[in-house]
């Protein structure tokens, strides 16, 4: 069980406002008292709220919505121009389980403690560096957050998913909600706008293109008082009488911020979800400057889970396997292209910036991702791999029946033809592509591999029986570099969701849920519901 | 009365490159000023070519916001003699009276080496004859600055490099590509079966300019002769769709199916990966034991759509 306080018990804040309610008298005295209230009388605000949160995606929404069936006035910032951040352009895989209705109608049997203990296995890397705290506090309300789900009008896929859908293994999927992309269909749409329907309709606030620029703390108290965001190149100071919450997503955009936990992951790395909306660590860096720490780095370092994917779509900027562009999407125009998909890695060969093959085409775990950050041989980038290239000729293309043309294309840097392999290697220019690449090279490497095929045996990197020569013109070069997805650790929090500093303490009026917490490394939205719900109800018990 | 002449300065804005390819054309931007301020619009430079041309152009007027500077140019537009080595181009500001006031000649020397054009060469269609017999490959050479190199001569060579092959490139690009002139030259496999190598080269002569050659090498695998028939029959699992145009691999002998998914493929006697695969199945593998003709079915499924945010549980 936690050892914290648990966030329903009352709090000294929750005293301090019973006692206002009896009278005028009792309330100025209160307020005289409350150094939240004393304080921001010496701050000029512009806006005032109990709860204020930056980032209006899940784990925003899902704060807001509870804080206000808690009785909190809400302001949500979000530098966006729309709701949803990753969540609304993701599958919205929904990990709750631990004895849901669904899982009862569907007689699966699962409970809390069953959910509890899946996820601190210390035979899986995913579950083995988790905060323990946190996870008995996402086990306990597991059910309860996907009731609370649906009771907010997010609908689910009439099925309860996985080979074994119990014992906290639960996923659950929404109904698609609007159009993201076509193939697949973004569920994520569908957590998101219910969740925004029901955020809005409670009478939460939303300021959208509203990006949180710092946090304000009383220098005295340290108490966080609210918030600075900035609109339009005006600076909007929000006042949180009971504390502010970063839902501000995760890190992986952020290049310095994301190298502190693996140096090779430099700036040629793309990130799924981009470039609707960037992970850029703004929570976290904000939170850092008040002394915050940071939690469960292990899970962001280690060589399992979700934070990292072999390109899927190729040719293209961003081919995260399970989002796939399509020129039906209403933000293709930033997009620019889908990308060559259904990838039989025997159609191709991949190559280093330096025209150099690396590794067995056919691997897409760890190994593979070891290899593509090993160094590319560039005096001047020992750090990163560069980029990788999928070279393929007309051959390939006939038998993945590609059609290697914009839209499916990325002309502009992330996908090139030529007619011999030599010229390919020159054309290639790309913003990460830190050497040119020599025609002989890419020459020699493409004629050893062509010998691997007549002999059958990969001499270099075991690719399992080399299929088809690289041989007929034209020739093609498409962008193929590992794509980042999710971000696995985050603020310290503790079971009430408060930020954390290095010294253990509790940073007085800051919490933080989602991407943006470390401890809890699921890859999903489930986790930043469940946790958006604990730090709204903390807030919201504090003002 | 001793006339005093103004001293101009001629410097290169936008220069030659350090090489040139034979014929090309390169812009260059020179900029004029004159010691004592004067306005030199109107003036005539002259340009002198690697070959001893002349020609002359009418100073400019720029103004560059990158420098924060306003002043007299002229542009030209030369082209890199047909010649390859060092070559010069003179910029010469005669002597010339500017707005009425006399001023002396200055020049200024460009230089950059002529080198002759790339060429680059594919190889393709390069089968796994049967050991003894014909076969061909096809060869393709391609100028950089896309020249017609119809009727140049390409060569392959043995692993000892004597010559085993020629052919002559076509009259016309081979389509889809931009200047891509290919032959098809005919070989004859080594008697025993195994790797084979093969050098191919094409140094372009008689052209009008001077090029590179280019190279490239290939390999191929000659094998013993089929004693054996195979037939495959590829029958499909939870799909619709027609199996007839797979290609199915024994090791290095293939076939491709017919209307009724059914390949033949002869192979000698022995161990052979059975593999197909095209883009809505998933890929097949297994390993054949051939010691007579022999009739298979292999199952083929549909592909399975990979969604990684459905795969991972854990």
């Amino acid at each position: 069980m936690s050892k914290d306080t648990p966030p329903s018990s009352i709090s000294r804040r929750d005293f301090v406002r019973t006692g206002a309610t009896a009278g005028l008298g009792a309330t100025a005295l209160a307020v005289a008292k409350d150094p939240v209230a004393a304080e921001s009388q010496q701050q000029a605000w512009d806006m005032t709220a109990d709860v204020v949160i930056a980032g209006a995606g899940v784990s925003g929404l899902s704060a807001a919505v509870e804080a206000r069936d808690r009785g909190a006035s809400v302001i949500i910032v979000e530098q966006n121009s729309d709701c949803g951040g990753h969540g609304i352009v993701s599958g919205g895989r929904v990990n709750l389980g631990g004895g849901t209705s669904r899982q009862r109608r569907q007689g699966v049997e699962d409970s809390a403690d069953a959910v509890f203990e899946y996820w601190i296995r210390p035979d899986d890397l995913e579950s083995r560096f988790t905060d323990r705290d946190l996870t008995r506090v996402f086990a306990d309300l597991s059910a309860e957050t996907f009731e609370w789900m649906v009771a907010n009008g997010v609908r689910f896929e009439d099925e309860v998913a996985g080979e074994d859908s119990r014992n906290g293994r639960t996923l659950q999927w929404p109904v698609y909600e609007e159009l993201i992309t076509s193939e697949p269909t973004r569920r994520g749409s569908g957590l998101v706008r219910a969740l925004e329907k029901s955020a809005r309709a409670k009478g939460a606030q939303i300021l959208l293109q509203h990006s949180m620029a710092e946090l304000v703390q009383d220098p005295g108290s340290k108490r966080v008082l609210g918030l600075v965001a900035t609109t339009q190149g005006r600076r909007v100071r929000i006042r949180a009488t009971g504390g502010v919450i970063l839902a501000t997503g995760g890190h992986t955009s952020n290049v310095q911020f994301r190298r502190m936990f693996d140096p090779r992951l430099t700036e040629e790395y793309q990130v799924a979800g981009e470039p609707y909306s960037k992970q850029t660590a703004d929570g976290e860096i904000a939170a850092m400057k008040l002394g915050a720490a940071v939690w469960g780095t292990a899970s962001q370092s280690m060589e399992a889970g979700n934070w990292i994917s072999k390109t899927a779509h190729i040719g293209c900027q961003w081919g995260y396997s399970s989002l796939h562009w399509q020129p039906d999407s209403p933000i293709f125009d930033k997009i620019r292209a889908s990308g060559l998909t259904n990838v039989n890695w025997q159609n191709c060969i991949l190559v280093k910036q330096t025209g150099v093959r690396f590794h067995n085409e056919m691997d897409g775990g760890h190994d593979f991702f070891a290899a593509c950050f090993a160094w590319s041989g560039d005096p001047n980038k020992l750090n990163g791999g560069g980029p990788i290239w999928a070279i393929f000729d007309a051959d390939a293309v006939a038998r993945q029946e590609w059609d290697p043309r914009p839209p499916n294309v990325d002309p502009d840097g992330w996908f090139f033809s030529a007619d011999t392999l030599s010229e390919l290697a020159g054309r290639i220019r790309n913003p990460y592509q830190t050497l040119r690449m020599q025609g002989s090279t890419l020459q020699q490497t493409v004629s050893r591999y062509n010998s691997f095929v007549d002999s059958g045996t990969d001499g270099d990197f075991g690719k399992p029986t080399p299929q088809y020569k690289i041989q007929r013109p034209p020739f093609y070069a498409a962008w193929s570099t590992p794509i980042l997805h999710d971000t696995l650790c985050g603020l310290r929090v503790d079971t009430r969701c408060r930020v954390i500093d290095l010294q253990g303490q509790a940073i007085a009026g800051l919490y933080c849920c989602g991407e943006a917490m470390g401890g809890f490394p699921q890859h999903g939205l489930g986790r930043c519901s469940l946790f958006g719900r604990v730090a709204a109800r903390s807030a919201a018990a504090s003002a | 009365m001793v006339v005093t002449r103004h001293t101009p300065s001629l410097r290169t804005h936008a220069g030659l490159p350090a090489e040139m390819e034979a014929g090309a054309t390169a812009s260059v931007e020179v900029r004029l000023t004159c010691a004592d301020g004067c306005d030199l619009r109107g003036a005539v430079i002259e340009l002198t070519t690697p070959q001893g041309e002349h020609g002359t152009c009418e100073v400019g007027w720029v103004e560059d916001p990158r420098e924060g500077a306003q002043g007299a140019n002229a542009r030209f537009v030369v082209t890199a003699p047909a010649s390859t080595g060092e070559a010069e181009w003179t910029v010469r500001f005669p002597t010339q009276s500017v707005s009425g006031v006399p001023h002396e000649e200055h020049a200024l020397v460009l230089e950059s080496t002529v080198v002759p054009h790339a060429t680059s060469m594919a190889i393709w269609d390069v089968p796994s004859p049967l050991q003894g017999t014909e076969f061909a490959v096809r060869v393709g050479v391609k100028c950089a600055t896309c020249c017609v190199l119809a009727g140049q001569v390409v060569q392959v060579l043995d692993e000892a490099g004597v010559v085993v092959g020629e052919g002559r490139l076509g009259a016309a690009p081979l389509a889809g590509t931009d200047a891509l002139y290919e032959t098809l030259v005919a070989l004859r496999a080594p008697e025993r079966p195994g790797m084979g190598s093969r050098r191919v080269i094409c140094v372009p002569g008689d052209l009008a300019l001077p090029h590179h050659g280019s190279s490239g090498t290939f390999t191929f695998r000659s094998l013993p002769p089929p004693e054996h028939t195979v037939t495959v029959r590829i029958v499909p699992e939870g799909t619709e769709a027609s199996m007839a145009d797979i290609e199915v691999r024994l090791g290095d002998y293939r076939a491709h199916t017919d209307l009724n998914g059914v390949a033949r493929v002869g192979v000698p006697r022995g161990s052979h990966e059975l593999s197909a695969w095209r883009v809505d199945i998933e890929p097949i593998s297994s390993r054949l034991d051939v010691s007579g003709d022999a009739a298979v079915e292999v199952v083929a499924v549909p592909r399975r759509v990979v969604d990684e945010d459905a795969e991972r549980w854990g």
